[in-house]
């Protein structure tokens, strides 16, 4: 269960899985979708692997990722969605509130 | 603890357990001997068919089949337990009218229809093409959502409401779940025979 939070805990990783809940879609279908280098999908890629919520076939040339998930990791994954978007926005917010300059023009840390 | 080796460890002592109460219950009631050998063989048989399917063999079954029959067998034999401690209490007058034993079977039986819900997206058919997986991966996930919630649903009823409502309540939330999982068969189906119908492009 740890190697499943491990995977839930990173937004790319979610993304992913986001993504494979619609269909199963290629590797490079997938990779395309983020703004990260190959290599960096690959290792989120044996994560998710790893946690079993995904299953890699080769089709010929290509690498067709597909979910594997159970309702559990399903309803654990929406949760997850759920938290880390609020708690992203929450620390956006107080990032943006750290920024804002002072009365006196100076930007506090 | 993974399923399987709870399971391993449910399975023999559930099974145990309703052999030694078989016996109980036959020594209470010996004129009742007619109920109870059948009883008694139907526990022989459990527990021959979890050695079977203990069992490794290459040329036999797969692994995950035999864990299916395997964790069936588990939940028959928890059922069976308790239904065989709820028959020797009302012998020895221990239990009364009410009976709490139908409540523990019927949320036994709804974590189990949980469980195996839970389990249904995971099984996963050979890749042939992405349009059949995409379509059979929400096939699985709308009957494993369908019978997880239906199953803690019966436990909950089981375990929270007067027994008569739970029961009635019960039935209606495994009625619908059928309805449910046969509408999704049926759609998936039509799908499948209109792709195949259509001319290629």
């Amino acid at each position: 269960m740890n190697r499943v939070f491990k995977a839930l805990a990173d937004p790319t990783r979610r993304r992913v899985l986001q993504l494979l809940r619609a269909r199963p879609r290629t590797a490079g279908e997938l990779a395309d979708a983020f703004p990260v280098s190959k290599p960096t999908m690959s290792a989120h890629f044996a994560v998710l692997q790893d946690a079993g919520l995904i299953e890699a076939e080769r089709a010929g040339r290509t690498i067709v990722y597909r979910l594997k998930m159970s309702v559990l990791e399903d309803a654990l994954l929406g949760f997850a969605g759920t938290l880390g978007s609020t708690l992203g926005a929450a620390g956006s917010s107080r990032r943006a509130r750290r920024a804002r300059p002072s009365v006196n023009g100076e930007v506090s840390a | 603890m993974t399923t399987r080796s709870l399971t391993s460890v449910v399975a023999p002592a559930a099974a145990g357990t309703s052999a030694l109460l078989v016996a109980a219950n036959w020594y209470v009631r010996p004129e009742r001997a007619i109920v109870w050998a059948p009883v008694a063989a139907l526990v022989a048989l459990m527990a021959i068919a979890w050695r079977r399917a203990g069992r490794s063999d290459p040329a036999g079954a797969p692994a995950r089949t035999r864990g299916g029959v395997a964790s069936g067998i588990a939940v028959a034999a928890v059922v069976l337990a308790v239904s065989l401690v709820s028959s020797l209490g009302r012998a020895l007058g221990l239990v009364t009218a009410a009976d709490p034993f139908a409540r523990v079977v019927m949320a036994v039986v709804g974590v189990f229809l949980a469980v195996t819900g839970n389990a249904i997206p995971k099984a996963l058919a050979p890749l042939t093409s992405l349009t059949r997986a995409a379509r059979r991966q929400a096939f699985q996930r709308a009957i494993g959502w369908t019978w997880v919630l239906a199953g803690l649903g019966v436990a909950a009823a089981a375990l929270l409401l007067p027994l008569d409502t739970a029961t009635a309540v019960s039935a209606g939330l495994l009625v619908a779940a059928i309805a449910i999982s046969a509408g999704r068969v049926v759609s998936c189906r039509a799908a499948r025979e209109d792709a195949a119908g259509r001319l290629p492009s």
